[in-house]
């Protein structure tokens, strides 16, 4: 039967990227329009607007029968504010995941995005922060969130990670957790079988449906991660026990 | 200050702030790309500099510095040129 159901789940999977990028132009023109109908400032507008959007989008994507989603302990991250959400990066979906659990968020997104037609509006209005930034800004701006009472989330390999393969981190989300002290919520998101992932071709569909699993693990404190006198030890010691903490979720979620 | 006595210096400094093993800060180890270090490290390493040199280092002045001969050219400019603040 697998072959009369593989059509119908491609179709599926084309839909849902393009809505990705239309849903853009989409929200985009919702988020000027409700720059006239809505009260509060422009940024939480937009921002509040792209969490209703987002879990409207996984209920979708979840009704068509497209993936199965469980989240482990969502009232943590529902409930999180100043915090950093730290995350490994299996799939094209896990920002859009995120994003729909936590209500108020800042993330640091590729500068090519802002001058994408229709996601460029979306990220002014919003207010994200460009990746492209000279460091201090870049640090100084994600301070501001965090003060803010936003979510920062970062994916700490800076792409998503090959199936099949461990986390392998870079040292910018510690060098902003040591000059922040923000705590840091750990969550673990594992797609069996992957699926959207780095070098996915456009016709691929899993044989199974794929199973998206969120864990919303511990939150470490700033003390947890300053035993050092240098800041620049501390990150690095941050970078190393996160990448085994996440190489060891990765294994267990395997076997 | 003899440049060898500032490379030795600046060995303990790297060592300190990065734990960067002495034998391989040489003159010509690139900063970035062999002893790992990044653009927020390279701002701890100016201020390191600052404190220990008392004068102060232009920020142009380290945005071209790539290896640690760089560094040491840096540091004996610093210390030949200006007066200590």
């Amino acid at each position: 039967m697998r072959w009369l159901k593989y059509p119908w789940l491609l179709l599926g999977k084309l839909v849902a990227l393009a809505l990705i990028f239309v849903g853009g132009g989409v929200l985009a023109v919702m988020v000027l329009l409700s720059l006239v109908f809505m009260p509060g400032n422009r940024r939480e507008r937009t921002q509040f607007l792209v969490h209703k959007s987002f879990r409207l989008y996984l209920w979708a994507l979840q009704f068509l029968g497209l993936i199965r989603l469980q989240i482990t302990a969502p009232e943590k991250l529902l409930k999180s504010s100043g915090k950093m959400i730290i995350a490994n990066h299996p799939s094209l979906l896990d920002v859009v995941i995120l994003m729909a659990l936590i209500p108020r968020v800042q993330c640091i997104v590729k500068h090519e995005l802002w001058r994408h037609r229709f996601l460029g509006i979306l990220m002014r209005q919003a207010g994200y922060i460009r990746n492209d930034l000279d460091p201090e800004e870049l640090v100084t701006a994600c301070r501001a969130s965090l003060d803010d009472g936003l979510c920062l989330i970062i994916f700490p390999e800076g792409t998503r990670t090959p199936p099949g393969t461990l986390p392998h981190f870079q040292r910018g989300f510690a060098n902003i957790a040591t000059l922040t002290k923000a705590p840091i919520q750990l969550v673990f998101i594992a797609c069996t079988p992957p699926f959207l992932f780095k070098g996915e071709p456009w016709w691929h569909y899993p044989s199974q449906k794929p199973f998206f699993q969120i864990v919303v693990g511990e939150c470490l404190d700033a003390n947890a991660y300053s035993l050092y006198d240098q800041r620049s030890i501390a990150a690095r010691k941050l970078v190393e026990s996160l990448e085994s903490y996440y190489a060891a979720q990765t294994r267990s979620n395997q076997s | 200050m003899t440049r060898g006595e500032l490379l030795q210096k600046l060995k303990d400094v790297l060592r300190e702030l990065f734990e960067i093993p002495p034998e391989k800060v040489t003159p010509e180890a690139k900063l970035f790309e062999e002893l790992g270090l990044d653009s927020i490290d390279a701002i701890d390493l100016v201020v390191k500099l600052q404190a220990l040199t008392k004068r102060r280092i232009a920020p142009q002045d380290f945005k071209m510095v790539r290896t640690v001969g760089d560094v040491l050219d840096c540091v004996e400019k610093l210390l030949k040129e200006n007066e200590p603040a």
